[in-house]
């Protein structure tokens, strides 16, 4: 590999792997909570399924077509996702918006988990729109159950 | 045998990238290799130089003072509409200014189209328009009860002629068509789609807005093209953004409806009523983009004032970026692009993943549907790579690409 730091960061080897074995990339037909959201720049669309047991988020899927960073966003908040109660899952979804709005020497929220390996989107504001493309659609998920 | 032409020397290809300061910028820790001309031009200094002049020493408004700065910007600011005419061969008269060509297509739609499209007539455009020349015409069909005709494509990426002369009759009042696609780089007919739109009475509206960066300054002519309307950005002609051109035929222009109105386009108003001014002031209400007009006028006067053979580069340099891209591993090329720009797919990589990769290397190049998204549709695909060029690029622009583009194999394989 040749590739100079800054790539690296953003296709982190996490990025990378989620991106060619992606989980949860699935449809969901038991899903109660599930929304759709289109990137207008390039015409992705990710889908984000959600299954939920009174409180807690029991199954998590996506369908996704878009770049590595938006299908491995996606397939790392399904499994961060699952088990969460729904205030966890609200609050993982703003620690993450505040995450990718930061500066890129703007410490690490450890709470996220892996999503964390999406830090290099913090120093490319073009890509940001991707990498927050799946948490968008769960925020419009949880605010609305699926009919 | 039609001599092949060549690259610029190199000593003069290097006097052209002085001129042009931002060529000289380092990004990511690598020189720039600027391939995202479709998207905007990189300035010249004499550009940069009639900018800041305009905000120095032409800092009053225009045709409306009496003093000293008022006058020098309305001299300056005027001196742009003949040179515009002159670059398009028209009549000084015949040249509006714009905020751009998205503005300049949406004069036309909103004044001459509402003027002369009714219920049951048709407007035609081709499956390769930008959204600039696609919306507006949804709109006024949609607002006059109109149809919007889409004329296909083959598969090279050419505007099919068959398929037009299906559907053209006399309902069709207008026919809108890019003179450059900024996708495909296919260059349409101009000339003869023009000829058969007017046999059937339709006015003839081109989107020049990839064109004139490009194209040698006869095929820019309007009055060889035939067209009635010829529509582009300032900021795709090596000028500032904001600005831009519409030309349209005197005797149209004379008849058609103001758009805007407001200041500057009036001959008189009392308070129930208001007289308004000849074309061009007719369709410019409102303070003008001074500066943007007058960095305008620097762009076209030193384009124009570069070797002819500058396009000859181009040509040359364009044939070697098609050839290195179809080179590079896992790329597919869409269409069969004949000037400027060369848009590509890179199997297994997202277009944006793929620009964000070729960004490291400090290679700029366009990701997304490039504002034809109905285009990608048509061609199967979400979205595309584009790299797309000036005359002050150079083949080493053109490897820079080349191995940038292998290297996205070794993230992506």
């Amino acid at each position: 590999m040749t590739e100079p730091p800054a790539a690296k960061s953003l296709y982190h080897p996490i990025i990378l792997e989620h991106d060619r074995n992606p989980r949860g990339e699935r449809p969901l037909p038991s899903a109660t909570h599930q929304a759709a959201l289109d990137n207008p720049l390039c015409g992705d669309q990710v889908t984000m399924r959600l299954r939920v047991d009174g409180d807690r988020i029991v199954e998590a899927a996506f369908e996704a077509r878009g770049c590595a960073v938006s299908r491995a966003a996606a397939s790392l908040w399904t499994e961060r996702l699952t088990g969460c109660s729904l205030a966890e899952a609200t609050d993982l979804l703003e620690r993450y918006a505040r995450f990718c709005a930061e500066p890129p020497e703007a410490p690490m929220d450890e709470a996220l988990g892996e999503l964390i390996a999406l830090a290099g989107v913090r120093a490319a504001r073009s890509r940001r729109l991707c990498a927050t493309l799946p948490s968008r659609a769960l925020e419009q998920a949880l605010g609305k159950r699926s009919s | 045998m039609i001599p092949e032409p060549l690259l610029a020397q190199e000593h003069e290809l290097a006097r052209w990238r002085r001129d042009v300061p931002a060529l000289a910028l380092r990004v990511h820790d690598h020189p720039l290799t600027y391939l995202d001309n479709a998207a905007t031009t990189l300035k010249p200094q004499a550009v940069i130089d009639a900018v800041t002049q305009v905000a120095l020493a032409q800092a009053g408004n225009v045709h409306r003072g009496v003093h000293a700065l008022a006058e020098a910007a309305t001299e300056a600011f005027d001196a742009v509409r003949p040179q515009v005419a002159r670059f398009l061969g028209a009549s000084a008269d015949e040249v509006i200014f714009t905020s751009g060509a998205t503005a300049s297509i949406n004069l036309v739609a909103h004044s001459l189209g509402r003027q002369v499209v009714g219920p049951g007539d048709a407007i035609v455009v081709t499956e390769l328009e930008h959204h600039a020349n696609l919306v507006p015409w949804q709109l006024l069909c949609a607002e006059r009860g109109a149809e919007l005709r889409v004329v296909a494509i083959l598969e090279d990426g050419r505007i099919s002629l068959e398929d037009l002369a299906r559907k053209l009759d006399r309902r069709v009042k207008l026919v809108a068509l890019c003179h450059l696609s900024n996708v495909l780089g296919t260059v349409a007919p101009v000339a003869e789609i023009a000829a058969m739109a007017h046999a059937v009475g339709a006015l003839v509206l081109v989107d020049g807005a990839q064109a004139v960066a490009h194209l040698a300054p006869a095929e820019l002519a309007v009055s060889r093209l035939g067209c009635d309307f010829y529509v582009f950005s300032a900021h795709k002609v090596f000028g500032p953004t904001g600005t831009g051109v519409l030309w349209g035929r005197r005797e149209l222009l004379a008849q058609m409806p103001p758009w805007q109105t407001g200041g500057e386009m009036i001959a008189s108003v009392d308070y129930q009523r208001a007289q308004f001014r000849p074309p061009p002031e007719r369709f410019e209400a409102g303070t003008p983009n001074i500066s943007g007009v007058i960095g305008l006028g620097a762009a076209l006067h030193y384009l124009t004032n570069l070797p002819a053979h500058r396009a000859a580069h181009e040509a040359a340099l364009h044939r070697a970026l098609c050839a290195a891209v179809a080179g590079a591993p896992g790329v597919t090329i869409l269409g069969r692009p004949q000037a400027a720009v060369v848009s590509f797919v890179v199997a297994r990589a997202h277009p944006h993943d793929v620009a964000t990769l070729l960004d490291q290397r400090g290679v700029a190049v366009r990701a997304g549907h490039h504002c034809a998204q109905p285009l990608h549709g048509r061609l199967g695909v979400s979205a595309s790579c584009r790299a797309s060029l000036a005359y002050y690029n150079s083949l080493e622009d053109v490897r820079a690409l080349a191995a940038a583009l292998s290297a996205v194999r070794e993230v992506f394989p």
